[in-house]
């Protein structure tokens, strides 16, 4: 098909799916406050809060730059056919092990530690990914099942680590890891977002442009859409997928870094840290890209500008900031829905495997502990 | 299970109504129009089924055909137009207000339950009993009685998934039938059979004829229309350009009307397909296979210590019903099945630790039955298909693993050319090409690197003739051009028609290789179907 031709089209689907959550998310809002007048009062609050100054600008693309990742590598995953619904699990043990390497490697200058540290979250994501990918293609077990287990896994490991074996002796009651050594510098003094977007945004342009332009892209891409195909062709299709789950592993890894790395966010490992979201961000933003990794970049500025406009609503008009979860479960349930509408239709089949459209109405970012 | 006897009451079947009690309702098509986008696939088409007649629809492929028959049986609106039943204007919305007014669609590719019974099959939607217990005696029972009576012989209580594709289609026709249909659609209902199977269906349907049915039918072969239909329409580019009796025509006079203008000698040919054989004797063994097995999907053997060899110059042509283990033992060959053998060799070369990559460099060229998903990415591009399987070859993958988008335009254009592969600009998705067209550019692959061995499998699957035509020319040239060429086919035609030398394989083992002068069709259908011993 023509390119520019299916990118509008999945542009004006993606819009048409944002405007029905953001009305029946209308719907909810002048149910609970009782007022026909709620909605547009908590949007114009919702709006501001995320793009109103340059403040809230930097707020929006702060939490825009991990979404970024996580999203794009959904879409790598989605590329081969698979649905990485352990991206939250992935990014979490990236951001431990990241960590980990960031306080104990001392001496070394710091863009070198960085680089150093962002490899290490980038190879535990990917270790990660690894055993879904590995299960799937060595024994028959489904990736989404097996993920979602390992999220668990994931996330009561690293706050066991975090609380006992690698705890900071000097922080008390608070459980966490020592602060790392170094953090990424500021793009402004003024404002909190950090040369991590740079390198999102680097991150996500070279996804898009390997998918389509290398071998690599063309093999992962011909067994997500015709697998069959590409195993009479002599692709190996079993590593070609595995492959694909370590690159989509490695990107929510390194979401994970940047998070930790941030200059005002966390600096270290809090125990609590899984459960930021910001994986299954990944996912939604994803399939609301219809799998495309220029989509992600609309998608997760979206995702990015709800969480942090919620804050200002919830001050400004009161409106319970937990509706914007409820505006972001709309999106996902607009897009599933549009999955199965498209189902029905043969002829068009859709660019997302059948587990995501069951996945896409499992976890939502509030499901954390 | 055992057989049911056949004393309970079948009290709430529907189909308990006999065949011949109800006469056919007369259904008239009237000016149809169907538009996708901007290409308008029926244009003004009108159909008249007499009740009780058999009426064949033909025309290459995308003349409408398939579309006419959607309109017909509801799961498509016209634009325009009007489908009259007894003279009444129906206005179907779904195949379900069809049904209702007695028209019944068996579709190229069933829609049946594997694990269900024929009768749980035949019944399902109708089932008789109350609303949480099915009565499965009596729906057993009305199956059988149902079957008995329209000729098509089934054990309502076999399992869908342990019949063979014929008895599969009697159990379509059946569902058909028990929702009182008296219009009954097939849609090529010979594809998948073998001639014995095919002579009962066409005698079933004669049967339904005369019990007042009226029995439409889509198909690629004019000696069916000659000797099956009382009725011809021939559609051309979504027009109808001819209905007649078939007393008053001929099978040269349909090409002629299905292609326009006058009879080109292509069509000829493939309405009526010669053995050209090979201009040179066969040279040395390029396959050679000895005490090949392989499992099936599920575990079960699917072909049994088969041993043949495919010579250079040389169509081997492989015979057998559906399901005998033909794809298996292709796919096998190619590496996309765990198979053991104690020779698998192209020449020199031992395929047996050799990914299917290692194959194919080796030099052996596929075609496979499937070409959405074993032949083509649909969704890819044109340029992107052509090179499926070369592209990391340098021409292709430049210095870092970059794909050279120009060498694959380049390519493609070349090939579409020489392939004559219309509508394939660089760009377009495969998914927009016709049947035909996917197939030139498959076969523009895979001949692409001149192949030693090349495997084809039911290369000309849902062709009109022209194509056929031009894939069993590109077949043959390959021949004399020194290939190993390995044609399997449903088709008994076919195989007779482009084969040197003919393998029988019947439930998964070789049975026979024979000389094409020994391979008459009487003698290979019989041994397809078991009825001769090799």
């Amino acid at each position: 098909m023509n390119r520019n031709v299916s990118l509008t089209a999945s542009l004006l689907r993606a819009a048409l799916c944002l405007a029905a959550a953001l009305l029946l998310g209308a719907v909810v809002i002048a149910v609970a406050q009782k007022s026909a007048t709620a909605p547009l009062t908590a949007y114009a609050a919702l709006f501001k809060g995320a793009f109103g100054s340059a403040l809230n600008w930097s707020q929006t693309l702060d939490r825009t730059m991990p979404i970024l990742l996580t999203g794009a590598g959904v879409a790598v995953a989605l590329a081969a056919g698979l649905f990485n619904i352990g991206a939250e699990g992935q990014l979490s043990v990236g951001a431990l092990a990241s960590t980990v390497v960031g306080y104990s490697l001392k001496g070394l200058p710091a863009p070198l530690l960085l680089l150093v540290s962002a490899l290490a979250g980038m190879l535990a994501g990917a270790a990660w990914a690894f055993l879904p990918a590995y299960l799937k293609e060595k024994r028959g077990a489904h990736e989404v099942i097996t993920a979602i287990l390992l999220n668990y896994v994931a996330q009561k490991t690293t706050r066991y680590l975090a609380s006992f074996p690698l705890k900071d002796p000097t922080s008390g009651g608070v459980q966490r890891t020592p602060e790392v050594l170094a953090t990424f510098p500021r793009l402004s003094p003024q404002y909190d977002v950090h040369v991590g977007l740079i390198i999102a945004v680097a991150v996500v342009v070279l996804i898009a442009v390997l998918l389509r332009r290398t071998v690599w892209g063309y093999e992962t891409r011909a067994v997500g859409e015709g697998a069959g195909a590409a195993e009479a062709a002599g692709v190996p299709v079993s590593r070609v997928r595995i492959v694909a789950m370590l690159v989509s592993g490695a990107l929510c890894g390194l979401a994970g870094t940047l998070e930790i790395f941030g200059p005002t966010r966390y600096r270290f490992f809090p125990a609590d840290f899984y459960g930021a979201g910001f994986g299954f961000d990944g996912l939604a933003v994803a399939l609301l890209a219809g799998g495309s990794p220029w989509g992600v970049f609309p998608s997760a500025l979206l995702f990015g500008a709800l969480g942090a406009g919620a804050e200002n609503m919830d001050f400004e008009a009161g409106t319970p900031k937990q509706i914007v979860a409820v505006v972001q479960a709309l999106v996902i349930l607009a897009v599933a829905a549009r999955f199965v509408a498209r189902r029905r239709r043969p002829a068009a089949p859709s660019p997302v495997p059948e587990a995501a459209q069951s996945a896409a109405s499992g976890p939502t970012p509030e499901d954390g502990p | 299970m055992p057989h049911p006897p056949a004393e309970p009451p079948v009290t709430a079947a529907p189909a308990a109504a006999t065949a011949d009690a109800v006469r056919a309702p007369a259904v008239s098509l009237r000016g149809i129009t169907v538009d996708f986008g901007s290409v308008r696939a029926l244009d003004n088409v009108d159909l008249e089924l007499k009740p009780g007649s058999r009426h064949a629809v033909v025309g290459e492929n995308g003349a409408g055909k398939s579309t006419l028959m959607k309109v017909l049986f509801g799961l498509l609106r016209p634009d325009a137009g009007a489908v009259l039943v007894d003279g009444i204007e129906q206005r179907f919305s779904s195949p379900q207000q069809a049904i209702e007014m007695g028209i019944g669609m068996v579709h190229q590719h069933f829609e049946l339950i594997a694990p269900f019974t024929v009768a749980e099959n035949v019944v399902l939607g109708a089932e008789p009993g109350s609303a949480l217990l099915l009565d499965r005696r009596g729906a057993e029972a009305a199956v059988a009685a149902l079957a008995k009576e329209s000729g098509l012989p089934i054990d309502p209580a076999a399992r869908v998934e342990t019949l063979s594709v014929a008895a599969q289609q009697r159990v379509e026709i059946l569902k058909a039938l028990y929702r009182r249909a008296r219009v009954v659609i097939l849609d090529e209902p010979t594809a998948v059979l073998a001639p014995s199977e095919a002579r009962d269906l066409w005698a079933a349907t004669e049967r339904m004829a005369r019990a007042g049915s009226t029995v439409v039918f889509i198909t690629h072969k004019l000696d069916e229309v000659m000797a099956h239909a009382e009725t011809v329409t021939v559609l051309r580019r979504g027009k109808r350009v001819l209905t007649t009796a078939v007393t008053d025509t001929d099978p040269a006079r349909l090409a002629a009307a299905m292609v326009g203008g006058e009879a080109p000698a292509a069509a000829a040919a493939a309405a009526a397909p010669s053995p050209q054989p090979a201009a040179a004797p066969a040279g040395e063994a390029v396959l050679r296979v000895r005490g090949l097995t392989v499992r099936g999907r599920r575990g079960e053997v699917a072909v049994e210590n088969a041993s043949f060899e495919v010579r250079a110059g040389e169509i081997l042509g492989l015979a057998g019903v559906d399901g005998s283990g033909q794809v298996d033992l292709i796919e096998a060959v190619v590496g996309l099945r765990r198979a053991s053998a104690e020779i698998l060799s192209l020449g020199e070369v031992d395929l047996r630790s050799l990914s299917v990559a290692g194959r194919r460099a080796a030099g052996i060229g596929y075609v496979p039955e499937d070409r959405h998903h074993r032949a083509l990415v649909l969704p890819f591009t044109v340029d992107e298909n052509a090179v499926l399987g070369r592209h990391r070859e340098p021409e292709f993958a430049g210095a870092g693993g970059w794909l050279r988008a120009g060498a694959l335009r380049g390519f493609l254009t070349e090939k579409a050319q020489a392939f004559d592969v219309r509508g394939a600009a660089p760009g377009v998705p495969a998914r927009a090409l016709s049947g035909g067209n996917q197939q030139k550019l498959v076969m523009a692959r895979e001949l692409s690197r001149k192949p030693r061995l090349l495997l084809a499998s039911q290369p000309t699957r849902g062709l009109d003739f022209a194509a056929s035509a031009f894939v069993h020319d590109a077949l043959r040239a390959e021949r004399d051009r020194g290939a190993a060429v390995l044609v399997q086919s449903l088709d008994l035609a076919e195989v007779l028609a482009l084969s040197d030398r003919v393998a029988v394989m019947l439930a998964g083992r070789l049975v026979a290789v024979l000389d094409a002068a020994e391979a008459t069709e009487a003698r290979v259908g019989a041994l397809m179907t078991g009825a001769a011993a090799a």
